[in-house]
């Protein structure tokens, strides 16, 4: 009974002790842990921001991308309309180019004509037929009376003239095309920066500096994106009609008066303040 | 200007709007052209030759027209030298500013041979 007792009791002292050495272990499992969980916490409070930073940029990014589009197909009809107008010039210009030429071989037949009279005149004189040479120089005169192309080639040149002027002037769509191209180049430069900010942020180390070096060369004001090949007038007539508007200390140079005040420009404003595009 | 004889300073960064509005000076019957690619060359060129009349872009590397306008209107050596801006902004307010600035006139690009021609005349018959 005793012996019985006593086995029990050892028993019990056991299954103490492997309690205790479970306790221990989870103890130490606990210390190895909590580092972990304390580094857990710290990254999650810091990822929070990071990804709304991400967002911000993703979206700030995807609006610029559909503006690059516009901008691209702003491009493409800016090209168009003035590859139109140059093909159109070109066009004129080879038909006037044949009217010229069908006027100059008239008249070339004309030189040819007084050409041939003028040497029968000749033999007629070295004869001494005077009746003759005054018939012939009837038909001479005849002949040299409609001979009247030139005033004719004067005008179509004249015409041609215009249309190379017109294709020297429709070529202010490069202008205003490399314009549209540099706010494209900001604008994909700007996502750019965006995105190697990121990878920076996220420990890619690898950022493409110089990529970013060509895309800063397209500084701001060095273009308009709002520049249009528009040959309407009526921009120029608005602005010209501002000016008209404006006060008088606006447009006049006076050494002493210097800048305009914003007094006189918002004078200005409020006259016309319904027109707010030109 | 000398001898009736205006020299004028174009002063655009694109050579081929400078060749367009010279090739146009040059139909009119102006001549005497001396060129620049931005503001800075700009004002470099006024302190390098005498210059009677500026035609400048807006938008420019380095320095634009509208900052060379307010730094030739600062200078008593070029205050009363006649500015044409000639620029693709059409804005209102672009006007406006550029008139704040002082500019003589202001076309809007693309612009005809004709209207040079018209402003040129406007601002010299102000002079």
């Amino acid at each position: 009974m005793e012996a019985k007792k006593e086995s029990n009791f050892i028993k019990q002292i056991d299954f103490i002790l492997r309690e205790i050495e479970e306790l221990k272990a989870i103890f130490i499992l606990g210390q190895r842990v909590i580092p972990f969980l304390e580094e857990l916490f710290v990254f999650v409070r810091e990822v929070g921001p990071m990804l709304a930073e991400i967002n911000k940029s993703l979206e700030e990014s995807s609006n610029k991308i559909p503006r690059a589009s516009n901008q691209l197909n702003t491009v493409t009809k800016t090209t168009e309309m003035a590859t139109t107008e140059i093909l159109d010039a070109l066009d004129e210009m080879s038909l006037k180019f044949g009217e010229i030429k069908g006027y100059i071989s008239a008249m070339k037949l004309c030189y040819q004509k007084q050409q041939k009279l003028a040497r029968r005149i000749k033999k007629q004189i070295e004869k001494g037929d005077l009746e003759s040479v005054k018939e012939l120089w009837g038909k001479f005169y005849e002949v040299l009376s409609n001979c009247n192309g030139f005033d004719d080639v004067f005008e179509k040149l004249s015409e041609v003239k215009q249309n190379a002027e017109n294709i020297m002037y429709a070529l202010q769509f490069q202008d205003i095309t490399a314009q549209q191209i540099s706010a494209i180049n900001y604008l994909i430069g700007s996502v750019q920066e965006k995105i190697t900010h990121l990878l920076s942020k996220l420990g890619n180390t690898e950022t493409r500096k110089h990529e970013l070096e060509t895309y800063s060369d397209f500084s701001e004001k060095s273009f308009n994106p709002s520049a249009e090949y528009d040959k309407s007038s009526l921009k120029q007539e608005i602005v010209d009609e501002i000016i008209k508007n404006s006060p008088k200390s606006l447009k006049t140079i006076d050494e002493n008066e210097g800048i305009a005040s914003q007094e006189e420009i918002d004078k200005l404003f409020n006259k016309d303040k319904n027109n707010q595009e030109v | 200007m000398e001898d009736g004889k205006i020299r004028f300073l174009v002063v655009d960064d694109s050579p081929t709007m400078r060749r367009i509005v010279i090739n146009a000076l040059k139909n009119i019957g102006y001549t005497d052209i001396v060129e620049a690619e931005d503001g800075k060359d700009a004002l470099a060129k006024l302190y390098a030759e005498k210059i009677d009349f500026i035609i400048t872009d807006w938008n420019m590397p380095n320095m634009t027209g509208l900052e060379l306008t307010k730094a030739v209107r600062s200078d008593p050596n070029f205050a009363n030298i006649p500015i044409l801006m000639v620029t693709t902004r059409g804005m209102k307010q672009d006007v406006l500013e550029a008139l704040q600035a002082r500019v003589n006139n202001y076309i809007v690009k693309p612009f005809t041979p004709q209207i040079l021609k018209e402003k040129i005349e406007q601002i010299l018959k102000t002079l």
